[in-house]
């Protein structure tokens, strides 16, 4: 009798921890400058409801195979992750974000151990990040390029002139 | 830099600077007016014996004719003088501008930046025009 109290407890607690359904807004954000940081950088930030209205998840993003800690702001149902991956190993493609809870991660971490395929492990939902890809703008500053112009074409006018004047 | 609360600063800029530009295009011009019309004289002068015809060259003096040739030497020598005159002021005043305001002074604020560059360039664009060729 007392097993089977502590089994429905347990239960109990283990349906309240788990975000069923849960709807996502998000919004991202990657850096495209690199004259601003070497290094892109990626924000998401993500509203989680959960139809059994879970409160305080605790998720994990995997980002390729690397995984991330997600920070939940103390009011609402407000997440957010970041990370910084160098530029070269960051490319310009469509991102997938995968979410865990803690049992998913643990799920993962035990995939990677026994070197399982980590597809198996299925996340609770998952968010699309678009990365453009990261430029130093153009090679020549405007101003240069202006003084290049305007250089040559004083240039030409001297030369114009003291054809003139000689 | 906002145009409506500069506005001051952006007249007495564009009015002192379009004073030293002026002064520039007049001294520029009569140095080289003088010496466009001693190169287009030969031209000048074939050009009007080419349109006149037999009949008319007898007609007229060897007076009126020299008249005609100074007199259409000069418009030329004007009209060119001028040209080169503008367009030499011109980019000197632009590559002076641009020397001055985005390399000399580019970590100067916009307004003292605007006002030492404008005023600079186009004052020093008067004063290169003030030399004398000998």
């Amino acid at each position: 009798m007392r097993n089977l109290s502590v089994l429905v407890l347990l239960v109990l607690v283990g349906t309240g921890l788990c975000c069923e359904n849960p709807s996502v807004q998000s919004s991202y954000y990657t850096s495209t400058n690199q004259k601003l940081g070497k290094d892109a950088a990626f924000i998401v930030e993500l509203t989680v409801n959960c139809k059994n209205n879970v409160q305080d998840l605790m998720l994990y993003a995997d980002v390729d195979g690397v995984q991330y800690p997600v920070t939940k702001s103390p009011e609402g149902n407000n997440y957010q992750v970041s990370w910084t991956a160098k530029n070269k190993k960051s490319p310009a493609k469509l991102y997938k974000v995968k979410f865990f809870d803690e049992a998913g991660y643990n799920a993962l971490k035990k995939a990677a151990r026994n070197s399982q395929d980590a597809e198996s492990v299925f996340p609770i939902f998952s968010v699309d990040v678009k990365h453009t890809g990261m430029t130093s703008g153009f090679w020549i500053s405007s101003e240069l390029m202006a003084f290049t112009v305007a250089g040559l074409i004083f240039y030409f006018v001297c030369d114009e002139r003291s054809a003139v004047l000689s | 830099m906002e145009m409506l609360d500069n506005v001051i600063v952006f007249v007495i800029g564009t009015v002192v600077s379009a004073y030293f530009i002026a002064v520039a295009y007049k001294n520029n011009k009569f140095q080289l007016k003088h010496k466009i019309a001693q190169k287009r004289s030969d031209g000048v002068a074939a050009e009007l014996f080419a349109k006149l015809t037999d009949a008319e060259s007898k007609k007229i003096s060897k007076k009126e004719k020299d008249e005609r040739i100074l007199w259409r030497k000069n418009e030329i020598a004007e009209a060119e003088s001028m040209q080169l005159s503008v367009f030499y002021t011109n980019s000197l005043f632009l590559v002076l501008l641009i020397v001055s305001s985005f390399f000399i002074f580019k970590n100067y604020s916009a307004l003292p930046n605007y006002i030492i560059s404008m005023i600079g360039a186009s004052s020093i664009t008067g004063l290169l025009s003030t030399s004398s060729q000998k």
